[in-house]
């Protein structure tokens, strides 16, 4: 069984407001890391695949900069990886740009994380199976797949902790949630061997796709709004305690 | 500063690195000073001492052209350009550093190789095809792959850089060797620096400094301290003046230390050459032609794999490696099938030993002529007797079963007059270096900048490991420098950070 899994590079650092010229922009900042949900997609992909004697194939839409999430995964066990060298949003284009990937091979199975820690959108899986039009389960907790099967069973997450079980027809696509199964963290010195390999990379037009910059304009972008104070209070932990119950009193109106 | 002489911007050192910082410190509108440490006639660092070429990203074959806007159509027309983009010269430098390259650095490198060169293109360096690029002539064509190389080579890029440093008004003090740098004692900003010169020392104002002065490479003591007794006795390449200083002032200020400590670019050279590097041979005496023959040691042995690789991709550990070999000698044997593949600066500048057998080549290269019959013997057996390299692609044929394998281009040496050529190590320029960010500020050991201090070239940490891929450190060093000189200058003037 052949497996695609695709993942996304995510920032350590929250993104910062940044209020240049023009609009206000949300600007990514730190080292690029594995996103969480995507880490447990290549971890169940290499098991499925090892088991049933095929490959897994890791893949990413983004810049240069994306290729070291790329690592971590051969580092985990994936046979290959291969880069689409294009922006990372919006989720629309990087979904058509994976479409045009899984269209060049033969996968009987494609994994990715259910969303990206950074943009909580949720979006590519689904779009993905949309222009695949191939079968499709998003929260999903547990996949269970023979080598000769041709279908997966699947057991996916719902709203108020309910469970469905699914039998999807393959190939498939799976969003996996955080949490499927044990993340595995490859010893330093497999970093350091998949950081040797040569990673392809494929330009959107080499897919045969022309990536719109369509990306929605933000209008705004702003911190969290304030709507209350912070007061620290500082003396001995009697003044402190005697300042505390003034407060109180009065936020009580009884002082 | 008051009641000292200043400037916005002190640029110390004066190879690519800091004359590139220089220059675009200068474009931004601030009042330049480069100390040289070394004579007027010594001056430009290890730039002088390399081939002047430079390894870069490109996405077109006419965004390479336009940085040689003088071929003729003629020549245009002839030459193929392979492509070379981000992704290629960031596995390489990956596969190279054995994994270890820092990656926010080096997607730093590979992002503004082009536009780099295309900016010191603007500022009037004149570039041509290449002498040393893997592929230079191969039928009528000229193959372009991944590198540029300076009219001139590095003597030539040194010279045009100085002179455009000086028409641009940037002022140049030879003979001035940094010796201390300058801290407001209640901010911890460095804001000037202190100078010998021949008629004493002085202290300097300045708005921000970049340190641009090279590796420790030619400090005995330090390479010992650092790097191991292996390089006690090394012959060095380059400038005799990258001893380090600037270095261990950015170490004292509490910059943070990165990359390899230990390793260095070292390759090998001819054993006949001068203890540091010389104006007139400059890089001449690189002997990195092993690929096409094979390398013994003094006991006649082999033991590195000549063919791991096309040698840009194992010249600068090689050196290393023969560092390591008794008394820090090699012997680099060819036959005439291999012989007409070498560099030009062989002939050039050695003559070899020669001998109508290996036997007798043995006694002319000073080893025991049973030993080397044997080891030649045994190489040959390990590989089919008609087998013919082809040295314009990773061909494959490897020996079969021989410890230490050569991977590539292995055919039996086997047509006299066999010739050999002793070598030894060599050392280029040091790995380890201190921390800088994008900006090029030099980072302390807290994570946080030093303010007022910038660094570039080869006193910078975390590019290289082991090894880099051929032609990466002028890169580095143009790269860095005019990150550096930019924001060292937009600093000093109070104007926002540049970015590229």
């Amino acid at each position: 069984m052949d497996v695609l899994v695709c993942v996304q590079a995510v920032t350590h650092e929250p993104p910062r407001l940044v209020a240049g010229d023009g609009a206000p922009r949300f600007e990514r900042r730190g080292r690029s890391v594995l996103n969480e949900s995507d880490a447990y997609a290549v971890d169940t992909a290499v098991f499925f695949a090892r088991r049933t004697g095929g490959r897994t194939t890791a893949v990413t839409v983004g810049p240069l900069a994306a290729q070291e999430v790329l690592y971590l995964a051969l580092a985990k066990g994936a046979n290959e990886a291969l880069r689409v060298d294009a922006a990372a949003e919006p989720p629309l284009e990087v979904a058509r740009a994976l479409a045009a990937v899984v269209r060049r091979g033969r996968y009987d199975l494609v994994l990715t994380g259910v969303e990206s820690s950074e943009a909580l959108a949720s979006a590519v899986g689904p779009a993905l199976a949309g222009f695949l039009d191939w079968p499709f389960a998003s929260a999903v907790q547990s996949i269970g797949v023979g080598v000769h099967d041709d279908h997966a069973s699947v057991m996916r997450e719902t709203g108020g902790g309910g469970r469905q079980q699914l039998s999807l027809a393959l190939p498939a696509v799976l969003c996996v949630q955080s949490g499927i199964g044990r993340l595995s963290y490859p010893p330093a010195v497999r970093v350091l061997q998949a950081r040797r390999q040569a990673i392809q990379s494929l330009a959107a037009a080499e897919l045969g796709l022309e990536i719109a910059a369509v990306a929605p304009r933000a209008t705004e972008a702003f911190a969290p709004r304030r709507d209350r104070d912070v007061e620290l209070l500082e003396g001995s932990p009697a003044e402190i305690a005697v300042a505390l119950c003034e407060r109180i009193a009065r936020a009580r109106g009884l002082a | 500063m008051s009641g000292h002489p200043s400037w916005d911007v002190v640029v110390a050192g004066a190879g690519n690195a800091a004359l590139c910082a220089a220059c675009a410190a200068r474009q931004e509108g601030a009042r330049v000073l480069v100390l040289e440490k070394a004579p007027r006639e010594l001056r430009g660092g290890n730039t002088r001492f390399t081939t002047g070429a430079m390894r870069f990203a490109y996405s077109s074959p006419e965004g390479v052209l336009a940085l040689i806007p003088d071929l003729s159509p003629g020549e245009r027309a002839n030459v193929e350009v392979q492509p070379y983009g981000q992704d290629e010269f960031y596995n390489d430098l990956m596969r190279v550093t054995e994994g270890l390259a820092d990656p926010d650095l080096s997607q730093l490198l590979v992002a503004e190789s082009y536009p780099v060169i295309r900016w010191m293109t603007e500022l009037g360096v004149r570039w041509e095809l290449g002498a040393f690029q893997r592929a230079v002539q191969s039928g009528h064509r000229a193959r372009f792959h991944a590198m540029i190389q300076s009219k001139g080579a590095g003597p030539g890029l040194s010279d045009q850089e100085f002179g455009i440093a000086e028409g641009l008004g940037v002022e140049i003090w030879y003979d001035a060797k940094l010796v201390g740098l300058v801290q407001d004692p209640a901010s911890g900003r460095v804001v000037g620096v202190r100078v010998r010169r021949p008629d004493g020392i002085s202290t300097l104002g300045a708005g921000a400094i970049v340190l641009g002065t090279g590796g420790f490479e030619a400090n005995r003591e330090l390479r010992v301290r650092y790097m191991g007794p292996k390089w006690d006795e090394v012959k060095v390449r380059g400038s005799r003046f990258d001893t380090g200083e600037g270095l261990m002032m950015a170490l004292e200020l509490g910059a943070q230390s990165i990359g390899q400590w230990s390793g260095a670019h070292s390759t090998p050279i001819a054993a006949e050459s001068p203890d540091h590097g010389s104006l007139r041979l400059t890089d001449l005496t690189r002997r990195a032609s092993y690929v096409y023959g094979l390398m013994v040691n003094e006991d006649a042995e082999r033991f590195a794999d000549e063919g791991e690789d096309f040698w840009p991709y194992t010249y600068a550990k090689m050196g290393s490696v023969v560092q390591g070999q008794p008394h820090r000698a090699a012997f680099q044997i060819f036959d005439q099938k291999g012989l007409p593949w070498i560099e030009r600066a062989y002939y050039a500048t050695s003559t070899p030993a020669e001998g109508d057998t290996i036997a007798e080549l043995a006694e002319k290269l000073g080893l025991d002529p049973a030993k080397l019959s044997r080891t030649v013997d045994e190489f040959n057996r390990s590989i089919d007797p008609g087998a013919q390299a082809n040295p314009w692609i990773r061909d494959g044929l490897a020996t079969r079963g021989l410890e230490p394998a050569k991977s590539n281009w292995a055919t039996r040496i086997d047509q006299p007059p066999y010739v050999g050529y002793p070598v030894t190590g060599g050392i280029t320029f040091t790995f380890g270096g201190v921390k800088i960010d994008r900006r090029a500020r030099v980072i302390d050991t807290e994570e946080l900048p030093i303010a007022g201090l910038y660094a570039a070239g080869e006193l910078t940490g975390g590019f290289f490991h082991f090894n880099y891929p051929g032609a990466s450190g002028l890169t580095r060093g143009s790269v860095t420098g005019r990150i550096a000189g930019a924001n060292a200058a937009r600093e000093a003037l109070g104007k926002p950070p540049w970015t590229s």
